[in-house]
């Protein structure tokens, strides 16, 4: 995200610390790599709004990069978590979306920017995405510092371009918000200039607005009211309209004019009426901004800001390439974490070290015996199971030990061993949908599917398997509720009925009591992965390895010759009956 | 984009085929006859026999109004008559409010008899909806004065007609169901003026209607598959049509109106907001009709896009023989790409060249890499022959207009 980093880089300048909290991404909750100065670092990814607020409670400003298909939704949920302010880029929401914003934002006292904004900027202290463009620019504007004047204006390409205009001919902006060129945008230009009034570090206030909507009769109401007290400088553009031969929609959606109350012309003359000081074209307008903040200057009621010392801005940043997160070999000692290796050689635990090199976690010690005697129970399966028996070829081919373990290993996946993690996701979700155990079994029959993590070839009721007998007994002594293990039990109940071998196997057992047992003490950026890293395979790899080194080492010492396949056991070609 | 008023067949249709259920006993008497410029008035009896069964009213359906006044409406004894009114109408010019067009889209309608004309519309405020209603319909809304209610309907609640004393129970179905569909339909604003209403049912005599194109993409299913029209006078030119097919297929903005393809100063003006400017300068300065057209870019284009239009508006000023100026104007970028915008900007030029003879070009444009972009494209034009002066954010943004002007010996009005 170029916009992130540019918000940083503007905190670096305004001397802050970081401005963003997180970013909000409904497709990936990796965290993004971003620089702070030359530094970088990780800024945290969550996938939900709610997370966000969750853990990041101090974040009230939601900028909202959301399409213009997809931005209603953002505002709207925003809106009801309370978020301060609300700023929304995207063009071309529909009238009747921003229109509902605005209602229901009233109700909740949050403030809209946008959208078909490029947002604000506060000066010297925050940022919205793009605003105020790149760094030199930002500088040569002068927001990297508060000056003295109030922008507010609806176009986001000008409001950059007013800036800089007014950071050359006054103490530059202590505030500037782009409305956006909508008709009906999300806070109105009023309301932006009635802050400003209210604002004590505020002088003079500028605005630009368009051909368009008649919003200006409310300023030039406030101007007569005096209500807006401070110089008000304004200009409407769109001037050029009543010379077009044909009807011209401008770039911006609320530049056109329905009546003639609404031109470009009618305004600036209504808002000159009204007090507010008009130039006779746009080109006159610096002339009138340092006309007035010198009469301000003059009057002793502000005075030139001291420059800040700039901090520099590396000019040629590289992202690592590699990023670990887990351990760290640099200091005197190697860390597992930020523990001491010798801490963990100390505890003599493997389960132990894994929980902190695969979740960055320490878990209770049922849960770490638990783990090991899962470990225990897939260890090893005989030598007629897939990963044994390729092992075994290879190692009466000769290959040495590893060589001969790979070669075990990649007969794990979906049919073998490798359904732990699909089978704890398949009854999660079905759990979490709020299916009925039957509703479950039935939905699967429906869609032709097996249920992931039922059914053994050899085992059944009658003979039932003891791994899974004996993790379950301990698993149920240890750790009281198990609702998705218990839910797991309920639809094996229902498809033994069916067919006596269409029992919880152990590949179920583990992931729905893993599910159960590990994931709620893993930490969150751990757990939301957990169905997506492997780990639940990981951990039937990790058990498995042992009983394959064993075949591979029994084969060496029996010094198996080269396996060949016997012939009558091989069907060739579609087979002959004579 | 934005709002866009739809033609008065189009309306009604989609007031005749989207019309609530609910509301079903307050569904006007919709029938008419479209007729564009392919229409054989000879056949369309056969789709539409009632044409021939009593008195018709034809009108212009072209997007203006006051269509009574212009004599654009005509009640006719006969279908005949109609026809023949007709055939001395279609696709002739005619010049209305300034605006120059050809008259090609009619509506016709059987005549209803009637007693009384009611006035309705329906707008969009910012926080609420309107519904204005009066019982002197067939008048502009101005000329009302008092005899006109207002019924302001807060988003998100329904209407509150009891202000509307007298209303039979049709009638306020009626008004119900268009409502709901102005709502549910995306139209920031509708007019119905008159409604006429006798014994046998409620009839919309004219219509007058306006789409949120921003909401296309969700009324696919009613108007977001139409073709919209341009107001009348406004027929697209192919350059036109080009660009506002590139600007749909982007996710950047691209805009461009030719405006007077004689015209001397061409503008290629990055942003929504100081396109106006820009314009509002040269208008400001010289006889509008050097102005060719209005063109603005933003949202960081890219390359081939920017090359697409910059190109296809180099073809317009290969066709004008005057000696010309074109602007490439714009304010200080937020995120636009300066030097990879330009990069499509040159590839045009480099295209063009040859067939350039008389363009100079004034480019004033700041934002991420305009150092670099503006370096390429003065290297560029030099290259090429072209003249070119380009400038950053330290000129003010419209000042290099004066340095178009003067170059082409233009002199201010003023």
């Amino acid at each position: 995200m170029v916009s992130v980093q540019r918000m940083l880089d503007f905190d670096v300048l305004a001397g802050r610390k970081p401005s963003v909290a997180c970013i909000v991404d409904p497709v990936s909750s990796a965290p993004q790599k971003t620089f702070f100065g030359a530094k970088e670092f990780l800024l945290p990814v969550v996938r939900t709004l709610k997370e966000a607020r969750e853990r990041f409670p101090q974040a009230d400003v939601l900028i909202n990069f959301a399409s213009q298909r997809s931005a209603g939704a953002v505002v709207l949920e925003g809106i009801a978590r309370e978020v301060r302010v609300i700023a929304t880029i995207a063009e071309g929401v529909p009238e009747s979306d921003t229109r509902q914003w605005i209602v229901e934002a009233q109700r909740s006292g949050t403030t809209l920017i946008g959208p078909a904004t490029v947002g604000a900027v506060t000066a010297g202290a925050f940022r919205v995405g793009d605003t105020g463009g790149s760094t030199e620019h930002l500088i040569a504007s002068k927001l990297h510092r508060a000056g003295c004047v109030g922008y507010v204006g609806k176009s986001g390409g000008m409001s950059n371009e007013l800036y800089r205009m007014i950071a050359e001919h006054s103490s530059g902006i202590a505030e500037g918000v782009a409305i956006g060129g909508d008709r009906n945008p999300g806070s109105t230009l009023l309301s932006h200039i009635l802050r400003y009034q209210e604002e004590p570090s505020i002088a003079m206030i500028v605005m630009t607005s368009e051909i368009g909507g008649r919003e200006e009769e409310d300023i030039a109401k406030a101007l007569k009211e005096k209500r807006i007290t401070k110089p008000l400088i304004a200009w409407v553009a769109g001037t050029s309209a009543e010379h077009f031969p044909k009807d011209v929609q401008f770039g911006h959606a609320g530049a056109w004019a329905a009546s003639s109350a609404e031109t470009a012309q009618a305004k600036n003359q209504l808002l000159k009426k009204a007090g507010a000081l008009v130039p006779q074209r746009f080109e006159g307008l610096p002339e009138i901004i340092a006309k007035t903040y010198e009469a301000l200057k003059a009057s002793g009621r502000v005075q030139d800001p001291m420059e800040p010392i700039l901090p520099e801005l590396p000019s040629d940043r590289r992202s690592a390439h590699v990023q670990c997160t887990i351990s760290d070999d640099r200091g005197a000692e190697a860390t597992y974490g930020s523990t001491p290796i010798s801490q963990f050689i100390h505890d003599g635990s493997l389960v132990k070290t894994l929980a902190r090199l695969w979740w960055k976690t320490d878990l209770t010690q049922e849960a770490l015996t638990y783990l090991e005697m899962i470990l225990v129970a897939v260890a090893d399966h005989g030598p007629a199971v897939a990963g044994a028996h390729n092992a075994i070829v290879a190692a009466s081919a000769d290959k040495d030990t590893v060589s001969a373990l790979c070669s075990g290993l990649l007969t794990i996946g979906p049919r073998f061993g490798g359904a732990v993690d699909a089978a704890a996701r398949a009854f999660f979700d079905a759990h979490a949908r709020g299916l009925s155990p039957q509703e479950f079994v039935d939905a699967m029959k429906e869609q032709g599917e097996r249920i992931p993590g039922i059914g053994h070839k050899i085992r059944s009721v009658h003979n039932p398997d003891t791994r899974v007998s004996t993790l379950l007994a301990f698993a149920q002594d240890h750790f009281g509720d198990l609702p998705l293990t218990t839910y797991a039990l309920q639809v094996e109940r229902i498809t033994t009925t069916k067919k006596p071998n269409l029992i919880l196997n152990v590949d179920g057992l583990i992931g729905v009591s893993l599910v159960d047992i590990l994931l709620p003490q893993l930490p969150k950026d751990v757990a939301d992965g957990f169905f997506e890293a492997g780990y639940l395979n990981g951990l039937f790899a990790l058990g498995r390895s042992v009983g394959i080194l064993g075949h591979i080492f029994d084969q060496k010492r029996l010094k198996s010759p080269l396996y060949r396949h016997p012939q009558e056991d091989i069907l060739y070609g579609e087979g002959t009956l004579d | 984009m934005a709002q866009k008023p739809i033609r008065e067949t189009q309306a009604k249709a989609l007031i005749r085929d989207q019309w609530p259920q609910e509301y079903a006993a307050g569904k006007p008497a919709i029938r008419f006859a479209e007729i564009d410029g392919s229409t054989d008035l000879l056949a369309l009896p056969h789709n539409h026999p009632w044409l021939t069964e009593g008195k018709v009213v034809a009108k212009v359906d072209e997007l203006f109004g006051k269509r009574g006044k212009l004599g654009y409406v005509q009640v006719a004894e006969t279908w005949e008559e109609t026809k023949i009114w007709m055939e001395g109408l279609r696709k002739t010019t005619a010049t209305v409010a300034g605006r120059c067009g050809v008259l090609e889209h009619f509506i016709v309608e059987p005549f209803v008899e009637h007693e009384e004309e009611l006035y309705l519309a329906f707008t969009c405020e910012r926080t609420e909806d309107v519904i204005l209603f009066s019982r002197k319909g067939g008048m502009d809304v101005e000329e009302q004065g008092a005899s006109i209610v207002r019924i302001p309907v807060p988003l998100g609640t329904e209407p509150e007609l009891s202000q509307l004393q007298g209303l039979d129970t049709k009638l306020t179905a009626t008004i119900r169901g268009l409502f709901s569909l102005f709502r549910s339909l995306d139209l920031p604003s509708v007019e119905f003026n008159p409604i006429a209403v006798n014994a046998r049912g409620v009839y919309l005599l004219d219509c007058v209607a306006r789409v949120d194109t921003c909401a296309a993409f969700r009324q696919r299913s009613t108007w977001g598959l139409l073709s919209i029209p341009e107001g009348f006078g406004s027929t697209r030119t192919p350059e036109e049509l080009f660009i506002s097919d590139l600007d749909a297929k982007s996710g950047s903005s691209l805009k461009f109106v030719l405006l007077h393809p004689q015209g001397r100063i061409w503008t290629m003006v990055a942003g929504g907001g100081a396109s106006i400017i820009y314009a509002d300068a040269i208008t400001a300065q010289v006889d509008p009709k050097e102005l060719a057209n209005y063109g603005e870019w933003s949202g960081n284009p890219s390359t081939d896009e920017m090359e697409a239009y910059t190109g296809k508006i180099l073809s317009l000023i290969e066709k004008n023989d005057r000696e010309q100026a074109l602007i490439i104007g714009g304010g200080i970028a937020n995120f636009t790409d300066v030097a990879r915008t330009f990069a499509g900007v040159i590839a045009a030029l480099e295209d063009h060249a040859p067939k350039l003879k008389n363009l100079k070009i004034f480019v004033r444009r700041a934002g991420p890499n305009d150092r670099r972009g503006l370096k390429a494209l003065q290297e560029a034009c030099n290259r090429l022959r072209i003249s070119c002066v380009t400038h950053g954010a330290e000129l003010p943004m419209t000042a290099v207009v004066s340095e178009a002007l003067s170059a082409l010996h233009l002199t201010p009005d003023s």
